[in-house]
């Protein structure tokens, strides 16, 4: 089962790698990409400076593969990446990257929106989102 | 039997604890393992969680479930 889970923060650098190496793939006319970004939420006057998240990894990761199955039996997809990050992420830094890549634009726009949704819903990944007074709540997606 | 459960998140810090052995005895045909965890850990009632059991999610098992892991899940916050 491959580890969807990247220690950290997700890095502009390794999005920009990732769309590199889908250059040689001369089939794919059309990619979309969701990138999930920690907001620094106002809660109870508190502003969030960072996220610490943590996982069931194993059965996330059966969950993500899941999830890619279904994907490509719905949309007539060429490629497909999921990485999500574990352990704190700041701020302002990137915690989720969704690759999606197909011949035409019409599968990755409507499947990106199912990915990333499903992914909300059913992976096991929890967040403490922590304050500068190190303080923290637990993150629930609504 | 004795099956190894696992408590996540918001879970695992109000138990204090990732996981624990536990001994489940079953006197009926189907089992309700929320009810049980609530009669063991009270400090679990008002807390929103769902209950895996070997990675998919249920809350009952039976005689003839094998049980390999029983994990307690919080809401869960990723992307």
């Amino acid at each position: 089962m491959k580890n969807c889970f990247r220690e950290g923060a997700i890095t502009p650098e390794s999005i920009a790698s990732s769309i590199t190496h889908h250059q040689v793939k001369t089939n794919i006319g059309a990619h979309q990409i969701f990138l999930g970004q920690v907001r620094s939420d106002l809660i109870n006057d508190k502003e969030v400076v960072a996220i610490d998240y943590s996982a069931h990894e194993e059965m996330a990761n059966k969950v993500f593969h899941e999830i890619r199955e279904a994907a490509f039996d719905k949309y007539d997809l060429t490629c497909m990446h999921i990485y999500h990050s574990k352990g704190i992420v700041k701020s302002g830094e990137l915690c989720l990257f969704v690759f999606v890549s197909s011949k035409h634009r019409k599968m990755v726009q409507e499947s990106i929106v199912y990915i990333v949704e499903e992914i909300k819903e059913k992976a096991p990944i929890f967040g403490k989102e922590l304050f500068a007074d190190d303080t923290h709540v637990w993150k629930e997606n609504k | 039997m004795k099956v190894t459960v696992h408590y996540y998140g918001l879970l695992a810090e109000r138990l204090a604890k990732t996981s624990e052995e536990v001994k489940i005895q079953f006197n009926t045909d189907e089992f309700n393992l929320r009810t049980y965890f609530e009669n063991r850990n009270p400090e679990l009632e008002g807390i929103s969680y769902q209950i895996a059991v070997n990675q998919e999610l249920t809350e009952i098992v039976n005689s003839k479930t094998t049980i390999k892991e029983i994990s307690l899940l919080p809401p869960f916050a990723g992307g």
